[in-house]
């Protein structure tokens, strides 16, 4: 049994009197691309909002590599290597897509303004290094030729390729994935999924949300459910489309 | 004497237009880059102004008639003096964004205008500290050894190139920071906050430091105000100051450093001329037009806000030249 890289242990999130989460555990096994389903309001995207640190958990606790999380904020987590994406792409509106790609650098010099005493020649070193970086991962995503324009200017497909890029740019060890594809056409859902799995061969892990089953059955390694706030079952895909369990709550016939 | 009279009226412009400039370079960078809504402009000025006008002139209290303040004893240095207003003011916006900035725009709008109150209310009843109503008098201007108090003109000379080197200074080092990578990090903040949060940004951190930063330079403006008029009341620090401010910004161009101080100099010519036209009008034109000035640039600032958000001169866009080459 390979050691999970990301474990969230019963934990629990309420807003008001809705149990969002109610005592859900899971385990993502590293270089792996799990996907989480469930019907809507299930606890999915809040439980990705407990893990990324966007939400302090009422219980439980979340390991990530060997840390702790639990109740880090969120810019320590992305710092742990653990980024998420947003459902509905949060792209900075007024800078351009490569300045949105630049703020999700990790460290850079010149993000503090002690560095101005401390380091200022590695400033416009790192700078050059980072927009080097952004440019090839904008050519992966196919975004280049919008490097410049502002984020504002995206369609709805390309806002979420920039929320991927953006997320790679982190340099992170896992990505959380909510809902990558979800009203993009199906040409760039392909496109956007096998950039994904080429980034899995290379050692990243991936969690994702997800409502279209036929994309979940065919990229998920390892399928969890969620009911309620809580895990349902998980397994791989051929166990989960057989599950009468899943089939009747979830799946339909 | 002609040379007279042009630089005391040239002084009548251009001084005032270039503190309302150096106010505008500190908004700037909370309202502007941050998207901070600090509506309590005034008290960190006041702070500025009193901070140095009690430090240069070093008196205390003296007698039942004229309360006086408490100084130092001696007069201090006037750049120390310049340089304590600016971290006393830093200081308090940093103590004021702490509990605040958490709150949604609108609240922290409502905060900090309270907090520019008790600032006014103080300065205005601890009588025995500050001078309260009776005013405080007698600040120095720079460099008055040479130029003798009594040559109005020459003092407001020398007055002009201190407050435009000043100025000139803040906005260059306003336009480096905010091409720094520091910079991007203050406008991923002010775009969406919660969004910069999950993409590794202390949010809360940038938000305070630029915070802090736009207040000592609020403080800076507040002692040139204080240098420049020898006198300082509580009830000049009032609510309308930041409005002048806000409307320089969004004028000017908010997040962009040259277009701000543009939006303060067009401001001040705008409320200047009009107020220099009441010699040559009707008396009882001249009585109302301190109001038509009012409505005229309400006006504007609403046609602005309609049809040109983003202000005379548009934040700058980032496009490093060639390939992997910043500028």
């Amino acid at each position: 049994m390979i050691e999970p890289i990301l474990e969230a242990k019963n934990v629990y999130k309420r807003f008001g009197g809705i149990r969002a989460v109610d005592g859900c555990s899971i385990a993502v096994r590293p270089q792996t691309i799990t996907g989480l389903i469930g019907p809507n309001g299930a606890g999915k995207s809040t439980l990705f909002g407990v893990i990324s640190g966007l939400y302090y958990p009422d219980g439980g606790e979340v390991i990530f590599d060997g840390h702790r999380l639990t109740g880090l904020p969120p810019h320590d987590v992305v710092r742990r290597g653990l980024i998420k994406t947003f459902q509905i792409p949060r792209e900075l509106r007024n800078l351009t897509v490569l300045e949105n790609l630049l703020v999700a650098a990790p460290s850079t010099a010149g993000e503090r303004l002690t560095d101005l005493v401390v380091r200022p020649f590695e400033i416009r070193k790192q700078l050059r290094a980072a927009i080097q970086k952004a440019e090839s991962i904008l050519s992966v995503v196919g975004l280049r030729p919008l490097r410049d324009e502002y984020a504002k200017n995206l369609s709805g497909g390309q806002k979420k390729l920039l929320e991927l890029a953006r997320a790679l740019m982190a340099e992170p060890k896992m990505v959380l994935l909510d809902e990558p594809v979800a009203g993009v056409n199906p040409v760039l859902a392909q496109k956007i999924l096998q950039v994904i799995e080429d980034l899995r061969a290379k050692g990243l892990t991936f969690c994702l949300i997800e409502h279209d089953m036929d994309v979940v059955m065919k990229r998920c390694g390892w399928i969890i459910v969620m009911h309620q706030g809580r895990t349902l079952v998980e397994g791989v895909p051929d166990e989960i489309r057989s599950n009468p369990v899943v089939i009747e709550s979830y799946l339909g016939t | 004497m002609f040379h007279e009279f042009l630089i005391l009226h040239l002084a009548s412009f251009v001084i005032p237009a270039t503190i309302l400039a150096i106010f505008a370079l500190g908004l700037n960078l909370q309202f502007g880059n941050t998207g901070v809504f600090n509506a309590g402009l005034a008290g960190f000025v006041a702070v500025g102004a009193y901070t140095f006008g009690m430090l240069t002139t070093g008196l205390v209290p003296r007698s039942d008639t004229y309360p006086g303040h408490w100084g130092p004893g001696t007069p201090m240095d006037l750049v120390l003096a310049a340089g304590a207003a600016m971290v006393l003011s830093g200081l308090l916006g940093v103590l004021v964004a702490i509990p605040t900035l958490r709150l949604r725009a609108d609240y922290l709008a409502i905060a900090t205008i309270a907090f520019a109150e008790l600032v006014r209310l103080f300065l205005k009843e601890e009588r025995h500290f500050t001078g309260g109503d009776q005013s405080l008098p007698l600040i120095p201007r720079p460099f008055a050894g040479i130029v003798p108090t009594g040559l109005g003109w020459a003092s407001d000379g020398i007055f002009i190139l201190v407050v435009g080197s000043i100025a000139l200074g803040t906005l260059l080092v306003m336009t480096r920071l905010s091409r720094l990578p520091w910079g991007r990090a203050l406008r991923a903040v002010r775009e969406d906050e919660e969004a910069a949060m999950a993409l590794g940004k202390n949010a809360f951190r940038l938000k305070l430091t630029a915070f802090g930063i736009g207040c000592a330079i609020m403080g800076l403006g507040g002692a040139l105000v204080a240098s420049f008029q020898r006198v300082v009341l509580p009830e000049q620090f009032a609510t309308l100051l930041p409005f002048n401010v806000y409307v320089a910004v969004i004028l000017g161009g908010s997040g962009n450093s040259r277009g701000v101080v543009l939006g303060a100099y067009l401001f001040w010519l705008f409320t200047w001329t009009t107020q220099n036209l009441k010699a040559y009008i009707p008396s009882d034109f001249a009585l109302r037009i301190d109001f038509v000035n009012l409505l005229a640039i309400g006006l504007l600032l609403i046609l602005f806000i309609l049809f040109r958000p983003e202000g005379i001169v548009p934040e700058e866009k980032y496009v490093p030249r060639a390939e992997g080459s910043p500028r």
